[in-house]
């Protein structure tokens, strides 16, 4: 049992990965962006078909696909996104559906639907042992770990930078910082270019941790999804809790039962969604 | 009563909403730091003008330039860029973050400010208005004569050569508006070029070197506060002064008649025209 939770705290720091670009477009921009889980698995796909080409170990493909993605990400919220933000709520919910289900394709047609992973040699299937019982992935920590530095990394660079303060700022009323001077869609295209980088930081992690496949995007976008209502709105930290607390849900279920894995992290969303729906540590406004 | 340089020009401005006529072949200037009050009825379009002036309404025809160069086109965070620095009848501050904070990102965004000569800038600013003590309490938990003190500190902050004041003292206690009219004859001794539009008149003709008053979307009287507000024209708008009263002078409690006085006590954020 001991060690269902700490696998679980282990897998939540996956979790965490994928919901905070969605926690963070949701807080900034009131987007729920559909097609996020489908780039990460964009990232995951690029990073596999540039490893083989340019002939370097997959650890430094994170240097490479990251920046592209944020970039990427820049863009998309510049031409997709930003026109269909007046439209209502509605709009952009359709806009990025469209964009989850063109990627899914477009991965299908480039890649077939056979599943790919990253293979990263050694530290994939290495571990120590805390006891006889529980033994730690190295691979598994340094996912967490990582979870938590961008957790907090986002969070101080929020509170503490130049740029951060201005997506508060825009977060907070887009016109009023607009009368100070700054370009909300400017700034709009940074909070997406960090969410695209953290979600193909997820992406690559799944892809080395497991496999994935062209069309399993929405599986993920629904675990993020539930990690950030669980932590409440526009909460990293929450959304940090909540990432955590689906991921002991799922090896809790595991040990279990093998089949109550994948259902286990549905049941607790359904469960604080109806005793708690605001959330653990709800914001009123946003990051 | 203009300096030699104009800093910001109309020129024959025109605008309509559904039939309404906001401004008409409205033109006028102000000066390198000339401070300009401008009073008028309720939809008289004062507010709109701020819009024509700040960016975010469109004028059907006309030019707005600040220091010779075409603001048309311009969105109102260019505008703000460029100098244009604006406050709001209602307060719109930054709620979830700090009065420092909220200056902050004024000066560097709006002054392009970086590193230490924003904190700066911000530091100054917030002295300046009176915000000391409230520094770093959340600019939603301020009162009312602090966030109107926060909407000029930001716009300030963006080091503005205009400053555009909609109606600051509305809503503010007579010692009240005496503060912040200490404020802005300060920021004018600056330098900086004021347009102020209020309902409190006395406030306009203590701290104002001119005063138009606007109606219909034409400019009824331009001069000194005194004369304009002795203008028959003038007067004429404001029902219930007799030649040679000033009883407007005097804030608006006295003037219950009037339609200035009713504007200023029925609550001055309800205008929008």
């Amino acid at each position: 049992m001991l060690n269902a939770i700490i696998q679980g705290i282990l897998l939540g720091g996956l979790v965490v990965l994928f919901a905070c670009g969605l926690s963070l477009l949701f807080g900034v921009m009131g987007v729920i962006n559909l097609a996020h889980g489908d780039i990460a698995v964009a990232a995951a796909y690029v990073a596999v078909a540039i490893v083989p080409v340019l002939h370097i170990p997959a650890i430094w493909i994170f240097a490479i696909v990251v920046p592209l993605f944020m970039v990427a990400g820049y863009i998309v919220q510049r031409l997709l996104i930003q026109p269909s933000l007046n439209s209502g709520p509605l709009t952009t919910l359709l806009v990025t559906f469209g964009l989850s289900v063109i990627i899914e394709n477009l991965l299908l047609e480039i890649f077939s639907a056979n599943s790919h992973s990253l293979a990263i040699g050694s530290l994939a299937s290495s571990a120590f042992k805390l006891s006889s019982q529980i033994s730690i992935a190295y691979l598994s920590l340094l996912i967490l770990v990582v979870s938590i530095v961008v957790v907090a990394g986002v969070q101080l660079g929020l509170y503490r930078t130049r740029t951060g303060r201005i997506i508060r700022a825009v977060a907070d009323d887009r016109e009023a910082a607009e009368l100070i001077g700054a370009d909300y869609r400017h700034i709009f295209g940074i909070a997406a270019g960090l969410a695209f980088g953290t979600v193909a930081l997820a992406g690559l992690s799944l892809a080395m941790y497991s496999q994935v496949d062209p069309s399993s995007g929405p599986d993920y976008l629904i675990f993020g999804f539930e990690a950030v209502v669980i932590g409440g709105l526009g909460s990293l930290w929450g959304t940090f809790a909540g990432g955590i607390v689906l991921g002991i849900a799922t090896t809790i279920g595991l040990f279990l039962s093998a089949n109550f894995g994948a259902l286990a992290p549905h049941i607790v969303f359904l469960l604080v969604l109806a005793l708690r729906p605001q959330g653990f540590f709800p914001k009123k406004v946003a990051v | 009563m203009e300096s030699a340089r104009p800093l910001l020009e109309l020129k024959s401005i025109s605008k309509r909403f559904s039939g309404v006529i906001v401004a008409d072949d409205l033109s006028f200037t102000v000066g390198v730091g000339e401070s300009l009050g401008i009073v008028g009825p309720n939809g008289a379009g004062k507010t709109t003008l701020f819009g024509m002036i700040g960016g975010d309404i469109k004028a059907d025809r006309g030019e707005v330039r600040l220091d010779t160069r075409l603001l048309n086109g311009m969105d109102s965070a260019e505008r703000a860029r460029a100098g244009i620095g604006r406050t709001y009848q209602v307060p719109r501050s930054f709620e979830q973050m700090t009065v420092f904070e909220n200056v902050l990102v004024a000066a560097q965004h709006g002054a392009g400010l970086r590193g230490r000569s924003a904190h700066e800038m911000a530091q100054g600013v917030i002295s300046a208005t009176g915000l000391q003590r409230s520094i770093n309490r959340p600019a939603g938990r301020l009162g009312l004569l602090d966030r109107k003190r926060l909407e000029l500190a930001k716009a300030l902050a963006t080091s503005p050569k205009v400053l555009l004041l909609d109606e600051v003292a509305g809503g503010l206690t007579d010692p009240e508006v005496d503060e912040l009219i200490g404020v802005v004859s300060e920021s004018r001794g600056a330098g900086v070029s004021i347009i102020w539009i209020e309902h409190v008149v006395r406030a306009l003709v203590e701290t104002m070197e001119r005063l138009i008053c606007f109606a219909g979307g034409r400019i009824v009287g331009d001069g000194r506060p005194l004369d304009v507000l002795a203008m028959d024209a003038v007067r004429e708008l404001f029902l219930g002064s007799e030649p040679g009263d000033e009883r407007y002078l005097h804030g608006p409690k006295p003037m219950t008649g009037g339609v200035e006085g009713a504007k200023a006590g029925d609550g001055s954020e309800t205008e929008h025209g």
